[in-house]
């Protein structure tokens, strides 16, 4: 690849070069380099290694389980707390109260600082790439806070799927499916087996529910066009009965173990048979799910799942079986390592040519018009009456909050999908929003189009000419390239 | 199925008239219809109680709210609905019960793919039927309260998307230089020219752009959707987009996660009502859900993914009466797999209704066209 290809390869695979970043001889080769490890998850403000500026005091992301399940017993308790208050306050007191205790800690401080640090790795952090990948993993075991309060979990979460991304796709799946944050948004952790000693006793009403059970199979492994039945769902469900969490109570200590744990008493005892294969019996009741996902995990229909959902992120929305069926391979031959896997999808990405061209979703426009240009990520406070850009409200505004996704099935990976009238008008005014700063910054605009396309690009004549043109300002040429088809596709 | 059973508490459905093509004297243009997508599977027995079946007190109990609102001698009205009870007694409302897709899967995802292509195989469809119906009927130009592009609206290329945001527009030459800039790529030139619209713009009273959650509020979408519909010219079809009726856990009776959503329906039938004016009476609103929940509570105090659900739909086009049904029964060798409501009505043939109602298309041209639908669902039309 010349300098302009390798320009175009990085904006498609990760976010673009920055300015003062220089273009790796082997740009591949840079890429693949980016898989076997992922740096830690900062508030990088440059490449440097500094940090970004006018982060609040002790501002800091959740790291242990037991930090976690202290933020979700005090989220638990002021929401309860502010349910009590509004009983006896005025309704403007009881929500001033509420804004102030549980919506402003939990519901915007939390995914404000989560998406900051997600948006300062991709723009500043040294693995653009990698970053990539992450958000495809954060997509794929997609966990949102509707209805179940898991709000502070959820960055934590996330960030622990960045571990696994050096490792095999089983030990994520194990470690997703398991983890608190999953558990409670799929309506697991009451989950209980009519025919467990819970419910024999008396104690627990059948509360059997089989949300987990079916997004176990139909999204995280085999997809529906395996061919699994309702029976494999209701089984794979009795296998995740008695998966539960583990939090902290009012009037305890905060020391652990928090997180996943296995209820017996809760776990439907008998054996259950998913895809013709049993699980009981022999192994204890804890390891039957860790048997049945060891298994899904090396189907071959989940090896195509997740080839074909990859080549469709990476590649083009319409991936031809031949790819999908190498992809695979690469998938079965190293048992799910993700890097390797990881590693084979650059090389076709690399290798696809002008095919390769996908439409960038909101969020990996957002992260690449800034990392292309150099612009400073905005950092200002999610409190009412605030001015200036909250960028997991941003998000939520151009179409994709990401800490906020609707459904289990995540962000759609189509391009089409992205395309709608009011989708592409919220990305000319943030663009027209955020060119001021690339002005007062001077003008570059010719320095960032022409590293990036190249004086023969369509978008720098064009440009070119419209400079001449009184009615069109620095600030709106900014706009127009940055809504330019040669960065809304890469 | 054994048909016809069940008509006995629809109250006096009046007969259609012999002419295939309803009011075909009538432009079809002058017609508007607004679909409220329900996503998450809404719980039609929650919505439109059948609080006299024999069994639903021992199948959900909890879940039934005391005060519910008057339907029939059959069925009540979740109190949660008071503008659709409201409607109904007007005779401007029916809730068509026991309706659900050919679709049996219990996946939201694939249940929603196929409640708006019309299409019983999951993504297989690029285009959905509300876009179709436009397309076979040469109407053009809907509207999506939504920032993506619904798949149900797929299909017209006058349609467009609309939601309030609190970005500020940039000025028309602004507009001009990416119109350009995108006047040849394939995928975009059908928005270059349509860029300078700055309608959604609201600013604040210092003239910074703040976003106005009260115009995101059901009532506000519907009534802003409603209010552009009723121009002469105006988007013929308007969606609206809601989710959350997945309530596996605490879905409440009278209050609670599942009386809020229905709130949302009533609220959005309300807005669209209040902007419409004088179209109401050409009007139809009309709910699409993917599946119906289980007929049993659950555990966790909620219910999980069913079968069988219920269209709701209110306007000056809706010409049956009460709530249509032929009710399959709640008994366990009734319902469907011994746990949920079963479908006796397909609800694209209640869909099949309102295009024939609204684009003027006949029966035969909707199956061709936009979907193929069971078309002995029902003995007369639902709607003028």
């Amino acid at each position: 690849m010349n300098t302009l290809e390798a320009a175009r390869f990085s904006r498609q695979i990760g976010f673009g070069f920055a300015p003062d970043e220089t273009t790796p001889s082997d740009v591949i080769g840079w890429a693949q380099g980016q898989m076997n490890r992922g740096p830690s998850v900062q508030f990088f403000a440059d490449r440097q290694g500094h940090f970004l500026k006018d982060l609040p005091d002790g501002l800091k992301l959740l790291q242990t389980q037991e930090e976690v399940a202290e933020a979700l017993f005090q989220h638990d308790q002021a929401r309860l707390l502010s349910n009590e208050k509004a009983k006896v306050l005025s309704p403007a007191e009881a929500e001033q109260f509420r804004y102030e205790q549980v919506l402003y800690p939990y519901w915007r401080l939390e995914p404000w600082k989560e998406v900051l640090a997600r948006g300062a790795m991709a723009v500043n952090g040294p693995a653009p790439v990698f970053e990539r990948f992450w958000h495809f993993w954060t997509n794929h075991f997609t966990v949102s806070p509707a209805v179940n309060n898991i709000n502070t979990a959820i960055g934590p979460y996330m960030r622990m799927l960045r571990g696994h991304m050096s490792g095999y796709f089983g030990e994520m799946l194990r470690e997703a499916v398991t983890h608190p944050a999953m558990v409670l948004y799929l309506d697991n952790a009451k989950s209980t087996g009519p025919n467990s000693p819970a419910r024999s006793k008396g104690r627990l009403k059948d509360s059997f529910n089989e949300n987990l059970g079916r997004e176990l199979l139909e999204l995280f492994t085999l997809s529906p066009a395996s061919g699994y039945t309702q029976n494999d769902v209701i089984a794979a469900a009795m296998i995740l009965t008695g998966w539960g969490v583990r939090r902290r109570q009012r009037n305890q200590s905060v020391s652990g173990p928090y997180g996943s744990y296995f209820d017996d008493n809760k776990h439907e005892p008998s054996s259950q048979t998913v895809l013709g294969q049993q699980y009981g019996g022999a192994y204890a009741n804890r390891d039957k799910l860790l048997r049945l996902m060891d298994d899904l995990a090396r189907h071959p229909a989940t090896a195509r799942h997740i080839s074909k959902k990859l080549a469709t992120a990476f590649i083009t929305d319409t991936p031809s079986p031949e790819l999908i069926n190498r992809l695979s391979a690469v998938f079965q031959k190293s048992d799910g390592h993700l890097p390797t896997v990881h590693k084979a999808v650059i090389a076709e990405a690399a290798s696809a040519g002008t095919a390769l061209r996908k439409f960038s979703n909101p969020e990996a426009w957002l992260w690449t018009i800034y990392r292309v240009t150099g612009a400073t990520l905005p950092v200002v406070l999610p409190q009412k009456g605030t001015k200036g850009e909250k960028l997991h409200e941003l998000l939520a505004e151009l179409g994709q909050a990401i800490h906020n996704c609707p459904q289990p099935n995540g962000w759609s990976l189509f391009d089409r999908d992205w395309l709608s009238k009011e989708m592409l008008d919220r990305r000319i005014r943030y663009a027209f929003q955020v060119a001021p700063r690339l002005v007062s910054q001077g003008d570059q605009l010719n320095e960032v189009v022409l590293r990036q396309h190249g004086e023969q690009s369509a978008i720098f004549k064009t440009l070119t000419q419209a400079r001449r043109m009184p009615d069109q300002s620095l600030r709106s040429l900014w706009a127009a390239y940055l809504t330019s088809p040669a960065i809304l596709w890469g | 199925m054994k048909r016809r059973e069940f008509i006995k508490f629809s109250a006096s459905l009046t007969l259609a008239g012999a002419t295939p093509w309803a009011n075909a004297a009538q432009p079809a243009q002058a017609k508007r219809l607004l679909v409220i997508m329900l996503r998450g599977g809404m719980d039609g027995l929650a919505a439109i109680p059948p609080f006299a079946d024999p069994d639903i007190g021992s199948l959900r109990s909890e879940l039934l709210p005391s005060n519910l609102l008057l339907g029939n001698p059959f069925f009540g009205i979740h109190p949660a609905l008071p503008s659709f009870a409201e409607c109904m007694a007007a005779g401007q409302a029916t809730a068509i019960h026991a309706t659900g897709f050919g679709y049996k899967g219990r996946s939201h995802f694939e249940g929603q793919d196929i409640m708006q292509s019309g299409i019983m195989k999951p993504y297989a469809s690029a285009s959905g039927w509300l876009g179709r119906a436009m397309r076979a009927a040469q109407s053009k130009g809907g509207v999506a309260i939504s920032i993506p592009m619904p798949l149900i609206l797929r299909g017209d290329a006058a349609s467009e998307t609309q939601y309030p945001s609190w970005m500020q527009a940039p000025p028309k030459a602004t507009y001009e230089l990416v119109s350009q800039l995108w006047a040849n790529v394939p995928e975009l030139k059908p928005y270059a020219s349509r860029l300078i619209e700055s309608d959604n713009v609201r600013l604040a009273a210092d003239g910074t752009p703040e976003p106005n959650q009260q115009r995101r509020t059901a009532y506000s979408l519907a009534k802003e959707a409603a209010q552009k519909m009723q121009l002469p010219g105006g988007p013929v079809v308007g969606v609206l987009d809601f989710n959350g009726f997945d309530t596996h856990a605490g879905q409440g009776a009278a209050e609670g996660v599942n009386a809020t959503k229905l709130k949302q329906i009533d609220d959005a039938i309300k807005g669209y009502r209040e902007g419409i004016g004088a179209k109401w009476a050409q009007s139809l609103v009309i709910t699409v859900t993917e599946f119906g929940r289980t007929a049993s509570v659950n555990g966790t105090l909620g219910t999980d993914h069913g079968w069988g659900s219920c269209v709701l739909a209110a306007g000056g086009l809706v010409k049956a009466k009460g709530i249509v049904s032929q009710w399959p029964g709640l008994k366990k060798s009734q319902l469907f797999e011994g746990r949920d409501l079963k479908v006796t009505v397909d609800a694209l043939a209640v869909y099949a209704d309102a295009i024939q109602s609204v684009f003027g298309l006949p029966p035969e041209v909707i199956q061709k066209e936009v979907f193929s639908y069971a078309r002995d669902s029902f003995d007369t039309r639902l709607f003028v």
